[in-house]
């Protein structure tokens, strides 16, 4: 276990411990800028758009009027979501975010509190998880855009790289800002245009990848990245890389330094983006709007399943009932079970119970239900051996005691409920056909 | 269940077994955990010839393999005590922590423990001499008082404690906020826990196996001989060294790591300590036998008892795979006279590294107590589940407890897993004598245990999709005794975080004792 948690335990804090030293800082009015941005456009107000995390306590929302909400991120719990809608090579995302963000005031080493919207993530969408969007969890990001308060609370509006080709993002991210730029407060109670604009270049045959992030219309932020060869110290060898040629998914997730025990109420800090907007230029040097994710569908299938070739009456016969069904959603699935149409056995704990009573080869329909529209049937046929008496028995529940009866054996025998045994003779009907 | 009722059910139960009849007793308020043997009892062997009835599969308990087993339990850290993870326990739910604690009689534990918590800079120059008074050594830091806490639950219980030294934190923030990183780490970045660093910031050579050595030794001084604990039984040093043992360039190199491994020893041979407890290893993950046979090759003169990390296996794996793997263990550690046991365990169903998809299934629970069967009929004489609950471990939440988080959300519910397992460490015991039975339906799997006190449990399941009747046969005189039946099946399986009671009584009686086994059901029998 240790070695599995290596892999993803590692300090946030590196990526959040970054410059210390007064560093100027630019403040740019939100009301004079926006992104032009329907509903239909809006990425920001479909759950459907974003993973969810799991790892931690963290929460992440997204409602479908005022957006996406990343909340209660405090020490070594990231708040993380990943867009569900695919890879992107050339794009540009726009962001209206009310970056909340607070530092605490005690208990914290290096108060901070952040947002990085990641991006040229290396994973195949279909294998993508919400974790994804951070750096050091599979090690696939090769760049983000920081924006928030920095090591002392400080702002910040930079680039971020990583040496995701050598499958190293925990230690080799770096923060990246040419002369001429100075860091950005976004922190002021306002909501702001955060964009982030990727796009290839050829500068007399130098080809890479453009880097630029604009905070309210303004460049706050620009990188070039070389298709070239780059050195990484931890592996210690060479890789080329050709970053015209990456494409990869986006992340967003917050980082702070809160530490436990604070009511989210308490700690004000948390992150909404309210629009969402994506441009992508991969089929369209003009651009094209980047549309919504449907919701995922998940239909139900039958599960091929093999019944024991015969059971004895009186012995109770149990048949988990996802074993006989294939779903991956998360909607509640409702169970029908019948015999030559009318109900047979019970349904307990997700498991079809039945004890026969009389010999017979009996045909069972499992009925699954999600929806009027998305249901699955699958059919078993059970052979019973020999017939027994129906018992009345005194255990009701799993954990009551019942008592064996009569002499010159030793068999002691659990029962099942009285409830299930009455429904069962009531109405068990031999099929015709048997 | 009141004098009055003991007493007419002694006199029917007393009328039954002198007829021959099984009268059960079963059930009722609190008869499950009556000691129906109290005191050691002789057993030798009857001259019986038990006929098994027509369509019974014979589970005959012959003779023990000579193992005695070592605890079932589960890995707890101290993060449970961590507010800083966002680990609330009020008084409230640290009882109901401890009630299930203590209602499933849990033998054993691991937890672990780094040298920075105590050592939080190198005490001196030198590793032959420990300086308990320098101001870089706190025994009273808070993660070690946390650790005190969860000893004293320990030793207060009698459960047994394997005290693992993870490595070197290179990640390590102390909860005082005083001390970040780890002195004794090396430069290796990568994962959170390192080998000991072999050279200093000039890139001269530094003696960090001697002084991780030394920090082992004035761990288990102070925790043995001034804390006075005698929980712990077990200490390890860096399990699963193939992934935990990175040296700076991020190789874990096995000759390294044994090279620790005697230095270690060779520290506590000195100090006096070597025999006090005894040290494990290596809690290899890899579990791939020939580099495991190099692991106890190497480690023979150090480690007393060899144990495995396994997530090899899951509810569709046979008896047949489960016991072939513990079996080769077993007799690459038996080679080298040493016991095996499993310092953690789970199924392979990885989502991430603290998720599994299997978590809250049933199958999982029935799982989990073959592999306890099949590894114990190999020779396995302990075994560890990893985790006991659902906790933060700071950054993410490990979700593969035997019961969910605390808090309003998931209520510490739990899991079917729960059910299982603890019906295995309630009604086994530490030292008892392990019987292995042999079965010739691949879906029905059987051990045996005698308990020091005499009583017999016998931990049977049956993963196929039919009912099976079972005759349990044994010469053994002390085993003809009537017994509880605790079964756990898909339609019984409680919901109320309490271990299952039992559903009846059984008696094995003229040696033998038949009973019905639900399908894809997990049973115990025991007169514990």
């Amino acid at each position: 276990m240790k070695k599995i948690l290596s892999l993803v335990t590692v300090f946030a804090l590196l990526f959040g411990l970054t410059l210390s030293v007064f560093r100027p800082v630019n403040t740019v009015r939100a009301d004079e800028y926006t992104v032009e941005c329907s509903d239909e456009e809006n990425l920001a107000i479909n759950k459907h758009n974003w993973f969810f995390p799991t790892l931690n306590s963290a929460q992440f929302t997204v409602d479908e009027t005022s957006g996406m909400k990343f909340d209660n991120f405090i020490k070594d719990q990231q708040c993380v979501t990943y867009f569900r809608g695919g890879n992107f090579s050339e794009f540009k995302l726009s962001l209206l975010v009310n970056a909340n963000l607070n530092i605490p005031e005690k208990g914290a080493q290096w108060k901070y509190s952040e947002a990085y919207i990641t991006f040229l993530i290396d994973r195949a969408p279909e294998d993508a998880l919400a974790e994804d969007g951070k750096p050091w969890y599979a090690n696939k990001v090769y760049g983000s855009f920081c924006f928030g308060l920095t090591s002392g609370g400080l702002p910040i509006s930079r680039f971020m790289y990583y040496n995701a080709f050598a499958s190293n993002c925990q230690t080799s991210g770096q923060f990246y800002q040419p002369s001429g730029y100075t860091d950005v407060n976004v922190v002021d109670g306002k909501d702001h245009w955060i964009e982030i604009e990727i796009k290839n270049y050829n500068n007399d045959g130098v080809t890479g990848k453009k880097w630029i992030a604009y905070i309210d219309g303004v460049k706050v932020a620009e990188f070039d990245r070389d298709d070239d060869y780059y050195y990484d110290s931890d592996t210690a060898r060479e890789y080329e890389v050709k970053y015209s040629e990456l494409s990869g998914g986006i992340g967003i997730y917050t980082n702070s330094d809160w530490p436990g025990g604070y009511a989210p109420s308490r700690m004000n800090n948390f992150l909404e983006v309210k629009k969402a907007k994506l441009i992508s230029y991969d089929d369209n040097p003009e651009g094209e709007v980047v549309g919504q994710c449907a919701a995922p569908v998940f239909k139900i299938t039958a599960n091929e399943y093999q019944v024991a070739p015969s059971y004895d009456a009186g012995d109770p016969v149990e048949i988990q009932l996802s074993d006989l069904f294939v779903y991956e959603g998360t909607d509640e699935v409702t169970y029908e079970v019948t015999c030559n149409g009318e109900p047979i056995g019970e349904i307990i704990n997700g498991f079809w119970a039945w004890i026969p009573t009389t010999e017979g080869s009996y045909d069972i329909d499992f009925t699954a239900t999600v929806s009027e529209d998305n249901l699955a049937k699958n059919y078993l046929t059970i052979r019973v051996n020999g017939s027994v008496e129906p018992e009345s028995s005194t255990n009701t529940e799993s954990n009551a005691e019942s008592v064996a009866e009569g002499c010159g054996g030793s068999i002691a025998t659990t029962f099942f409920p009285i409830a299930l045994l009455a429904g069962v003779v009531l109405i068990i009907k031999r099929r015709n056909n048997e | 269940m009141n004098k009055k009722i003991l007493s007419v059910m002694s006199l029917i139960l007393s009328f039954g077994i002198f007829t021959g009849c099984t009268i059960g007793g079963g059930g009722g308020e609190d008869d499950e955990s009556t000691p129906i043997i109290e005191s050691v009892e002789k057993d030798v062997m009857l001259d019986l010839t038990p006929t098994v009835p027509d369509g019974y599969l014979q589970l005959s308990v012959g003779d023990s393999n000579g193992y005695k087993t070592e605890g079932y339990g589960c890995q707890v850290d101290t993060h449970i005590f961590k507010t800083a993870y966002n680990n609330f326990y009020g008084e409230e739910e640290m009882n109901e922590w401890l009630a299930r604690v203590d209602d499933m009689e849990l033998q054993s534990i691991r937890t672990q423990i780094f040298p920075e918590w105590y050592e939080r800079g190198n005490d001196n120059g030198s590793p032959n001499v420990f300086k308990k008074t320098s101001e870089n050594v706190d025994f009273n830091s808070i993660e070690m008082q946390q650790l005190y806490r969860l000893l004293d639950i320990c030793e207060e219980r009698n459960i047994k404690v394997d005290l693992s030294f993870y490595g070197c934190n290179r990640n390590f923030v102390s909860q005082d906020g005083l001390i970040k990183g780890s002195w004794l780490a090396n430069s290796y970045q990568n994962n959170w826990i390192t080998a000991p660093k072999l050279e200093d910031e000039n890139g001269n050579p530094y003696p960090g196996y001697e002084e991780f050595a030394e920090a082992v030794y004035a761990a288990l001084d102070h925790l043995l001989n001034v804390k006075k604990y005698t929980c712990l039984y077990v200490f390890s040093i860096f399990p699963e060294p193939n992934g935990s043992f990175p040296d700076k360039n991020g190789y874990c190199d096995d000759n390294e790591y044994f090279k620790l491994c005697k230095i270690v020893k060779e520290k506590l041979v000195a100090k006096n300590l070597w025999g006090k407890v005894t040290m494990a290893g290596p809690g290899d993950c890899a579990n791939d036998l020939e580099r495991y046979k190099n692991y106890v090759n190497n480690l023979k003169d150090v480690c007393e008892t060899n144990t495995s990390s396994v997530y090899k296996f899951n509810d569709e794996s046979t008896n047949a795979e489960m016991y072939e793997y513990a079996y080769n263990n077993v007799q690459a550690c038996k080679a080298v006279g040493c016991t095996w046991g499993v310092c953690e365990s789970g199924s392979n169903r990885f989502i991430d590294p603290a998720n599994q998809s299997d978590i809250d299934t049933y199958n999982r629970a029935i799982f989990l107590a073959r592999t306890v069967i099949n590894y114990t009929n190999a020779g396995c004489t302990n075994i560890k589940y990893w985790v006991l609950n659902d906790v933060n471990y700071g950054g993410y939440i490990m979700r593969l407890g035997l019961w969910k988080e605390i808090g309003e959300e998931f209520n510490a519910v739990a899991r079917p897993q729960f059910y299982t397992w603890s019906l295995i460490t309630k009604y086994t015991e530490f030292g008892s004598d392990i019987y292995p039975v042999q079965s010739s339906d691949p879906d029905v799997c059987m051990v045996a245990y005698r308990l020091p006190n005499g009583a017999w449990s016998y931990l049977i399941a049956n993963s196929g999709k039919s009912t099976k009747r079972i005759s349990i046969t044994s010469l053994h005189s002390s085993a003809q005794k009537v017994m509880n039946v605790y079964s756990v099946s898909g339609t019984t399986l409680p919901n109320n975080n309490r271990t299952v009671t039992a559903s009846t009584t059984a008696q094995m009686q003229g040696g033998i004792l038949n009973i019905t086994l639900r399908s894809n059901s997990f049973t115990v029998i025991s007169n514990k």
